[in-house]
């Protein structure tokens, strides 16, 4: 069978694996019978929130939680409705997290927390029928049953370094991760959702003669709940208080574990009071004699809406919760740029980028057989810069939003690779216009920006999160970071065309002497150019920021060790071909593991643990340095392999010496 | 006077065509990349300043490289450290001295100088100046820290803490003093901390012209804790007043931190017609469980001596007064937004007032100061203050901005070159026979 149809075979099998996945089932009925309206979900997404040191949209809250807690853009999973009937329920992340607001109960059974191994199952007691390729979802109602095992099991885990823990000791400490991220949402709302039993009728003619109560009447009514609490002094264990000293006890809990976040813009200005407010703290201040008043409607409108019976009502008083905040947050000049961040997570440009390179792609590969067709090689040109710019609108919006260059995160450097390794390719294409730089630059952009969003849903945080102080510096951000980007990109470049010459060549397309396997390697040496002359710039410019920041050029740290090795790999293979120590098939096989040491540089030494890029270890980042290093090797093996043993091989079709000599030349 | 070897070039022509080989450039580029790599995975276990000084401040080195396949270490260790291949390998040293003469023999001297080759010209020497400022930094440049707690508004200042100084100690390295009574003053003989590195597995002697003993350093420790000999312990290493050095592991995983460590080592003093006098020097004192005497003391013909292990510290030309330290956090968290030093450098003679910020070191008298750090924190960054304190890098380096220079240098005959050879290419008839 052709290898190209044997390759399209295997795509669209594990395609259908991949598509052919049955949605978890729910335990239990479904508490909301009825869906958010779409125009809600919408308008709530924008709501601002606090977390993490900035103002966003709740949109953005439950997505990155989301992510973080089910490693998934979605909720998936399949229940009985109230006709018995089975349906599958699909949730986005602001729905998924308004049920965890408005309906804790049935959110608490959503089958959220991956478990891949089923050694963490063994571990925490629960039965399993065997390692699957599928995974168990379980949902954090029966995870909390276990919960203090959990604890038990990941105490002595917390003290072992990450290299050191098992697969199955590394996964109990992630789900103990997601475990806390949803239960600090979970017990947030909770607080709010409680009914509060007053027992004894000192404490009831507090609040009416009322026999319960919730967080929100307690705290309206809380002068005169203030005055019995002093009144009572140390004896309001007394019986006279009836259950005071459980409901102080009570609310004492519920300050001291609000650590979801911060809902409630302060009255006082941005600059004196930078920080908002959880319901817990509000709750305190009132407690201790603030005002609050603001704060407190706030609140009302807030428990009014997660607790309200009925949709209509919850939603209205949701949307009153809004707007106060969305009031509080533009008098203290606050969540300038939400609006635009909701916009670019709805606009989604760079999923539109995406599919537009895979557009781009396809008919560049028709082009490819279509030798002849300009039109397809204009078509091809034209959707491939179309998706740059959807993708340079989407870098653009980020910049606008987090008032820094294009990157600052290892999220950032996915796009930017990716939408500065097409142009790169498209340039190519355009200098020697041979069509593998056509087909090349597509796919280096659809395949950059698909490995950003997996990136960002295995990650699981915000990923326009503020910066450390030694990164706020603008100007080195703008010229270091994005020059020294370049250089990846460039490297990759080179390595793809590398990878293409292999392919040609072993799969007898062109003879190593035809014009197409020249042009691929004349396209490699551009590239590798270019790459070498942003690699060794943006390395020194990182020593020179380096020498503003720390005192020191050089500091041997394996980030600046990474970019040293694509540098003086670039330059020695470049001296090779000079010198004649390598012609077109070592130039090209010496790009491919240029490409390597790309990879080794752009992620391997965040992943060593060690130095100042150490950021963070992560499993499927690792898997995925893994993933290159093998696929970059087989190309490398394979080629060498060829080369070796077919060094001459028979000519395809009419063979090309004087141009093989012009090339040369 | 030179022999002709066959085909007509001379000894020295033949040695000069090697030494700028295009060939032998690769070779050395090929081995400082080896060498680089190596030196990164060698700092999974240990410091960067111990691999900076084994790998890349060292005329030879047996690298290792760890063998892992798909992160799974192979014939891992207890520590579940892979197998390391051992690999002997030039260091840096001569590697870049080497680089250093191709580049000036055949990057410059035998390159042809045209306007085809200026490019390649300019760059060659941004790069002969990046080298030239390595060199110069290894060889005449130091570096420490300098402490200083902010100075109160109401003027009370706590006895022990220090708010004017011009003294920073260095973050790595050690000395060992011996002290001299003279009366009125003490004497100092100080020996670097790397003439005492064979005391790890030897012994040391050290002498002195007019002192009446010799000092023996051994079983010299990096990272040493001392501890009492309760009965119930066993070591074999020697016990002086009850006391004994233990060298203390980093946990597995974790990179050392050269700069967080307390040397140790032990001495024994021989003079004549006395006894062998025994004791341990720690280059730190922990107050709560270190028993060593510091600085240890003794007499020898009547004569008062010291023994001193310590940092080595230095005096810049002026003084430090930190006047307030400011920190703004990220809104909501304990992740610092923003931390700055509001300083008064003072010389005696002038008064400059100052920030030191990140990014925004002080530049004064052929010294920089950087903000590297505060105090007091608690776990995790938890800040414990005030009072205050601020810790400076200081970084005394006579080819500080050298390579800025050879930066744009670099960039200006990269651009020049490349954009020369496209230039060349786009006009040539080869991309016309290419494409076609």
């Amino acid at each position: 069978m052709n290898p190209i149809l044997r390759c399209a075979w295997l795509t669209g099998l594990l395609l259908l694996v991949a598509c052919s996945r049955t949605a978890p089932r729910l335990d239990g009925a479904l508490e909301r019978t009825e869906p958010w309206p779409a125009e809600f979900v919408t308008s709530f997404g924008t709501l601002p929130v606090q977390k993490d040191g900035r103002v966003m949209p709740f949109s953005t809250l439950a997505a990155s939680t989301l992510y973080a807690v089910h490693g998934r853009r979605d909720v998936q999973f399949v229940a009985t409705d109230e006709r018995g009937i089975d349906r599958e329920v699909k949730l986005s992340p602001t729905e998924w997290l308004l049920d965890v607001w408005c309906f804790p109960e049935q959110a608490a059974r959503y089958p959220l927390f991956r478990i891949e191994n089923v050694g963490v199952l063994s571990a925490l007691g629960y039965q399993h029928g065997g390692q699957t390729q599928g995974f168990e979802y379980l949902p954090y109602a029966k995870l909390m049953t276990t919960g203090e095992k959990l604890v038990e099991l990941v105490e002595p885990i917390r003290e072992k370094h990450v290299s050191t823990q098992s697969p199955v000791e590394s996964h109990l400490l992630k789900l103990y991760q997601q475990l806390i991220v949803y239960h600090r949402l979970h017990m947030q709302m909770l607080t709010l959702h409680a009914d509060l039993k007053l027992d004894g009728d000192r404490l009831r003619a507090v609040f009416g003669g009322d026999e319960t109560i919730t967080l929100a009447r307690l705290l309206r009514d809380v002068v005169p709940f203030r005055e019995l609490v002093r009144e009572a002094g140390e004896n309001f264990q007394d019986a006279k208080y009836g259950n005071l000293d459980r409901l102080l006890a009570w609310l004492t809990d519920a300050v001291s574990r609000d650590d979801g976040p911060a809902l409630l813009p302060p009255s006082a200005s941005r600059e004196s009071e930078p920080a908002w407010l959880r319901p817990g703290e509000v709750a305190d201040q009132r407690m201790r004699g603030a005002e609050s008043a603001p704060q407190l409607a706030s609140l009302e409108s807030l428990a009014s809406g997660v607790r309200g019976p009925v949709m209509a009502d919850r939603v209205r008083n949701l949307q009153a919760f809004r707007e106060g905040v969305v009031d509080a947050v533009a008098a203290r000049g606050e969540g300038e740029r939400l609006a635009l961040e909701s916009y670019y997570y709805r606009a989604n440009w760079h999923f539109h980028a995406m599919m537009t390179f895979v557009l781009g792609f396809l008919i560049a590969a028709v082009a490819c057989a279509l030798p002849r067709s300009k039109l397809l090689w204009w078509a091809s040109m034209a959707v491939s810069i179309g998706a740059v710019g959807m993708l340079t609108a989407d870098v653009w919006i980020r910049c606008l939003i987090t008032g820094h260059p294009p990157i600052t995160r290892l999220y950032d450097t996915f796009l930017f690779i990716g939408g500065t390794g097409a142009v790169t390719l498209v340039i190519a294409e355009w200098v020697l216009a041979r069509r593998i730089a056509l087909v090349l630059a597509p796919f280096c952009g659809a395949l950059l920006i698909m490995l950003a969003r997996l990136f960002e849903v295995a990650d699981g945080a915000d990923t326009m999160r503020p910066l450390q102080a030694v990164l706020l510096s603008n100007f080195w951000l703008a010229i270091h970071v994005p020059t020294m980007n370049l250089g990846y990109a460039a490297g990759a470049a080179a390595a793809l065309l590398g990878c293409a010459w292999v392919a040609v060549r072993a799969l007898r397309i062109a003879h190593p002497d035809d014009a197409l396997a020249k042009s691929i390697v004349r396209l490699t040496y551009g590239v590798t150019c270019f790459s070498l002359a942003t690699s060794v710039v943006g390395t020194i410019l990182g020593g020179v920021w380096a020498n503003d920041s720390w005192g020191r050029f050089w500091g041997w740290d394996p980030k600046e060790n990474g970019a040293l090795l694509i540098c003086l790999s670039q330059i020695a293979l470049l001296h090779a071909r000079m010198s004649g120590m390598v012609r077109d098939a070592g130039f090209v096989l010496w790009s491919v593991a240029t490409g390597m040491v790309v990879v080794f540089s752009w992620f391997h030494t965040n992943l060593l643990g060690v130095g100042l890029h150490a950021y963070g270890f992560s499993s499927e980042l690792l898997t995925g340095v893994w993933l290159s290093y093998t696929a970059l090797g087989l190309f490398l093996l394979g080629g060498a392999l060829d080369v070796m043993l077919r060094r001459n091989p028979a000519p395809i079709g009419k063979a090309t010496p004087d141009i093989a000599a012009a090339a040369e030349a | 006077m030179t022999t002709m070897p066959s085909g007509g070039r001379t000894v020295l022509g033949a040695i000069l065509g090697f030494l700028g080989s295009m060939r032998l450039a690769v070779w050395i580029l090929l081995l400082l990349a080896l060498l680089t790599l190596l030196g990164t995975f060698a700092q999974s276990t240990n410091s960067i300043h111990d691999v900076q000084r084994e790998y890349f401040e060292s005329w030879y080195v047996i690298g290792e490289l760890p063998i892992s396949v798909w992160g799974t270490p192979l014939w891992p260790d207890a520590n579940n450290q892979p197998w390391a291949l051992r690999i002997p390998l030039p260091g840096a040293v001569p590697l870049l001295a080497l680089l250093a003469v191709n580049l000036i023999v055949g990057g410059v001297l035998r390159l042809r100088w045209s306007w085809r080759n200026v490019g390649i010209l300019v760059t060659h020497a941004g790069m002969l100046m990046l080298l030239a400022a390595g060199f110069v930094k290894m060889s005449f440049s130091h570096a420490g820290m300098l402490g200083v707690f902010e100075t109160p508004p109401d003027g009370n200042l706590h006895p022990n803490r220090q708010y004017v100084t011009s003294r920073y100690s260095s973050a790595h390295d050690d000395e060992l003093a011996v002290l001299i009574d003279r009366g009125d003053m003490i004497e100092e003989r100080v020996v670097p901390e790397h003439q005492l590195w064979g005391a790890r597995r030897g012994v040391v002697a050290l002498t002195g012209e007019d002192l009446p003993f010799r000092i023996q350093v051994h079983h010299w420790i990096d990272h040493s804790r001392a501890l009492p000999k309760g009965p119930m312990v066993k070591t074999l290493m020697p016990v002086v007043d009850g006391i004994y050095l233990e060298s203390v592991p980093w946990p597995p995983g974790v990179q050392p931190l050269s700069e967080a460590e307390l040397s140790g080592c032990y001495v024994t003093i021989h003079a004549e017609g006395q006894a062998a006098i025994e004791a341990i020097l720690r280059s730190r004192r922990d107050e709560h469980f270190d028993k060593t005497r510091y600085p240890f003391s003794f007499e020898v013909r009547g004569q008062r001596y010291g023994l001193e292990l310590r940092r080595v510290t230095r005096d810049l030309p002026f003084t430090v007064r930190l006047d307030k330290f400011q920190k703004r956090d990220h809104p909501g968290t304990i992740s610092p937004m923003d931390f700055r030093s509001f300083v008064t450098a003072d010389d005696g003679r002038s008064q400059q007032e100052a920030q030191i910020f990140m990014n925004y070191p002080l530049r004064r008298d052929g010294y920089v100061l950087f903000q590297s750090g505060w105090g007091p924190q608690g776990p995790g960054g938890q800040p414990l203050g005030p009072p205050w304190y601020s810790v400076f890098e200081v970084a005394a380096n006579p080819s500080d901005t050298w390579p800025k220079i050879a930066c744009w240098v670099i960039a200006g005959g990269l651009l020049i070159h490349f954009a020369m050879k496209l230039w060349r290419f786009l006009s040539s008839s080869t991309r016309t026979a290419l494409t076609n």
